[in-house]
């Protein structure tokens, strides 16, 4: 026998994460927000980096960053914790709760990975129609598979719209399950959960600081009622995010002026793109509440676009694969000139590849 | 009615982390506070590691590069082994947690030491695997005892060398022993956390000893002399066949970009590391002789800290000596409820520990 006859059944079947090895200069795969911290943040970052005891383990109860997420979501302090991202957080939370996952598919495929990562069994129910939420069907399969978790992005990636109130409030009401609303997208929908917190026990929310401009930081964060929050912080590591972190985030959202100016101008931005792709033969994209737009070609198809992007320097998210997803490509929004460079790039390719 | 936690949750104690200095200055309403509780490296990070850290910056807004590769490469360099036999961790805290994911199914064993590093127990409890506990033999891991207590059902085996919070380590004849003991279905774990401090001929070649046996994970960190305890970055070495099975649980950007690059930085200034060395021997040899001196019973430590007995509630030795403003570590939850951690700090911080214990002293007697 060798040791790795003995990985556990679940995960023999999962592979690393690969990362695409090809060279670009424009990267909008990763719905990261592309500009820079603004000066006025940056000028206090650097202050507070120059005082920051790195040699001493962060503060593992996050106290100054759970403080500044409390002013910022008008939440007490003892709903929040905080994860080396999200991901952290959606494995801590199968971890601590577990048995089943039931989710709405496609949508962001870390679900699956850690709920197979965590040993437990999962349940994707197909969206409908223009990716519409099947409530009926996702209640059903969380009364049948008890207890579960059910998880929903909404806006959901990578379809990138927003599923209606009413059928999430009915699912948190009817299915007796925990309900985990991943609200990566928040800032660029609008959209809350938050107010139903105090009203719904089994309501986890989810937030991300990683689509507003500290993706390379990894801060996520929690919101849910004190009970749950305690269990979490059972199984995550004692010192999960690290000190520059908790400062930076904590910064950035005491002064959250300019990342909003900035959230503002990508939205706008994502409208423009928007109206560009619809001009475009060959290429059908949906409606986005996100950062990002996905988009379909059957002809030329997306396994093309996308090698064809990667000649031109773009690199995009193939997301080419049998079912819902099938020849979709989804596209960051960018800074004004990589979009615009992104929707010269499809023109020429679509006009080139003469299905028009 | 919120979702009860599985049960192997409930199991789980809090882990009760060093007391931050913030903390102590604002509840004693202190200014001056020394912090010699969680084995960091007094002397902060390499200048250069600081320097690297301010230029990451300019790139925050874009996630990591998930594979770490330049670390990955510099390690490799480093360490002479290929890059595929590396994993980068969130500490290597986290690599201890992705192991028991890896490996263990509800019921499987674990032989850990005791007292040892407690995350690791922890780790195991969390996903329903069976910490078997191994008592120690004179403050140091009993290798024959935890080889005999390999059963059918064992997976991992976790030696920290040396171990926290004894300060001792085994050595090379007795590793080899024991692994001749150990089925090449086990996984041992050598957390090496403090092997940077380590002057000792006789410590184990662990990298050598990879190299002849696929059963072995080494983990190691920027946590202790580089001085990176506040990035959370460690990393584990193994066969890639190891390594690979532990990537397919590890969440693909664990590692943010900022501490990534501190690391890469933190790793090529051998000179610094060298100097946090020598000075942890000083501060070692001064706290030793003023403890004798005192009558004060320690165990000898290679590390960066000492356990010291003090023949009395070592938990309210500690209260006390933080009313003093010197935070130390108290052993209770280990089960050595007469000892203290004391982590070697600065000379006039470990002076200052010394005047603190014998103000302490004095007042009793
Ligand atoms: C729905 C959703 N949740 C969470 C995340 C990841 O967030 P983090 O970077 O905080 O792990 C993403 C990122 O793509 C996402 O789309
Ligand atoms: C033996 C041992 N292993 C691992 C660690 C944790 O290291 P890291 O900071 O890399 O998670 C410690 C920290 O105290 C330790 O003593």
């Amino acid at each position: 026998m060798e040791i790795n006859d003995f990985i556990r059944k679940g995960i023999r079947d999962l592979k690393p994460y690969q990362v695409p090895g090809v060279s670009y200069s424009i990267k909008l795969d990763a719905h990261e927000n592309p500009y820079p911290l603004p000066d006025r943040l940056r000028a206090k970052v650097e202050k507070v980096m120059a005082n920051l005891p790195l040699n001493r383990y962060p503060d593992p109860g996050a106290v100054k960053l759970r403080q500044a997420i409390a002013d910022y979501t008008g939440l007490d302090t003892d709903w929040i914790t905080v994860g080396n991202g999200s991901d952290e957080l959606i494995q801590s939370i199968m971890l601590a709760f577990g048995e089943n996952v039931v989710y709405p598919e496609p949508t962001f495929d870390m679900y699956p990975i850690l709920a197979k990562v965590t040993g437990l069994s999962l349940k994707g129910i197909p969206l409908g129609d223009n990716f519409c939420l099947d409530d009926e069907a996702i209640i059903q399969a969380a009364k049948e598979n008890q207890p579960s978790l059910i998880f929903i992005s909404s806006p959901n990636n990578p379809t990138g719209n927003s599923f209606p109130r009413e059928k999430i409030e009915r699912i948190i009401v009817e299915s007796g399950a925990l309900v985990i609303c991943d609200e990566a997208y928040y800032e660029f929908s609008g959209e809350s959960f938050i107010p139903w917190l105090a009203q719904y026990e089994n309501l986890i929310i989810l937030r991300t600081l990683s689509k507003l401009g500290l993706a390379g930081l990894r801060v996520g964060y929690m919101l849910a009622s004190p009970s749950i929050i305690r269990e979490i912080n059972k199984v995550k590591l004692p010192y999960n995010l690290n000190t520059v972190s908790q400062e930076i985030a904590a910064l950035v959202l005491t002064d959250f002026e300019p990342i909003s100016s900035q959230i503002k101008e990508i939205v706008a931005q994502r409208e423009e793109v928007s109206q560009c792709l619809k001009a475009l033969p060959g290429i059908d994209s949906f409606p986005s509440r996100t950062n990002f737009i996905l988009m379909r070609s059957n002809l030329p198809g997306a396994d093309y676009i996308w090698s064809e992007l990667v000649k031109a320097g773009i690199l995009i998210k193939n997301l080419n694969r049998e079912g819902a997803l099938k020849d979709c490509l989804r596209v960051s929004i960018g800074t004004h000139e990589e979009n615009a460079a992104i929707i010269s790039a499809l023109n020429r390719i679509v006009f080139d590849s003469e299905i028009v | 009615m919120p979702l009860k936690p599985r049960p192997n949750v409930l199991k789980v104690q809090l882990y009760e982390p060093g007391k931050p200095v913030s903390e102590v200055t604002r509840e004693l309403g202190l200014t001056d506070v020394v912090k010699l509780a969680s084995n960091e490296n007094p002397w902060g990070p390499s200048p250069k590691a600081l320097s690297a850290l301010k230029g990451s910056l300019a790139d925050i807004n874009r996630y990591p590069d998930g594979g770490g590769f330049y670390l990955k490469e510099a390690l490799s360099a480093k360490l002479g082994v290929d890059p595929d036999w590396i994993i980068l961790g969130n500490g290597s805290d986290e690599i201890g947690g992705l192991l028991t994911l890896t490996y263990l199914d509800p019921g499987d064993e674990a032989v850990v030491g005791d007292p040892a590093f407690i995350r690791y127990a922890q780790n195991v409890t969390l996903v329903g695997g069976e910490g078997i506990s191994v008592k120690l033999r004179e403050f140091t891991h009993d290798l024959p005892a935890m080889a005999a207590a390999v059963t059918p059902k064992t997976k991992l085996v976790f030696i920290a060398n040396p171990n926290n919070p004894t300060g001792t380590m085994v050595t090379q004849q007795e590793v080899d022993n024991f692994l001749h003991r150990i089925p090449s279905s086990v996984l041992v774990v050598l957390d090496e956390a403090y092997y940077e401090y380590i002057d000792r001929e006789d410590f184990p070649k662990s990298l050598e000893i990879l190299k002849e046996r696929e059963n072995i994970l080494i983990l190691r960190t920027f946590s202790k002399i580089h001085g990176l305890a506040g990035l959370r970055i460690g990393y584990g070495i193994g066969r890639p066949e190891v390594i690979s099975a532990i990537n397919r649980v590890r969440p693909p950007f664990n590692v943010n970009s900022v501490a990534q690059e501190a690391a890469l930085a933190a790793l090529d200034d051998e000179e610094y590391i060298e100097q946090c060395r020598r000075l942890n021997q000083e501060g070692y040899a001064y706290l030793t002789q003023e403890l004798k001196r005192l009558g004060i019973r320690f165990v000898s430590s290679v590390a960066n800290f000492i356990l010291v007995d003090v023949g009395q509630d070592a938990r309210k030795v500690y209260e006390r000596l933080m009313a003093e403003g010197v935070i130390v570590r108290p052993m209770g939850g280990y089960g050595l409820t007469t000892h203290l951690r004391v982590t070697i700090g600065r000379p006039e911080e470990n002076e200052r520990f010394i005047q603190a214990v014998k103000k302490l002293y004095s007042t009793r007697a």
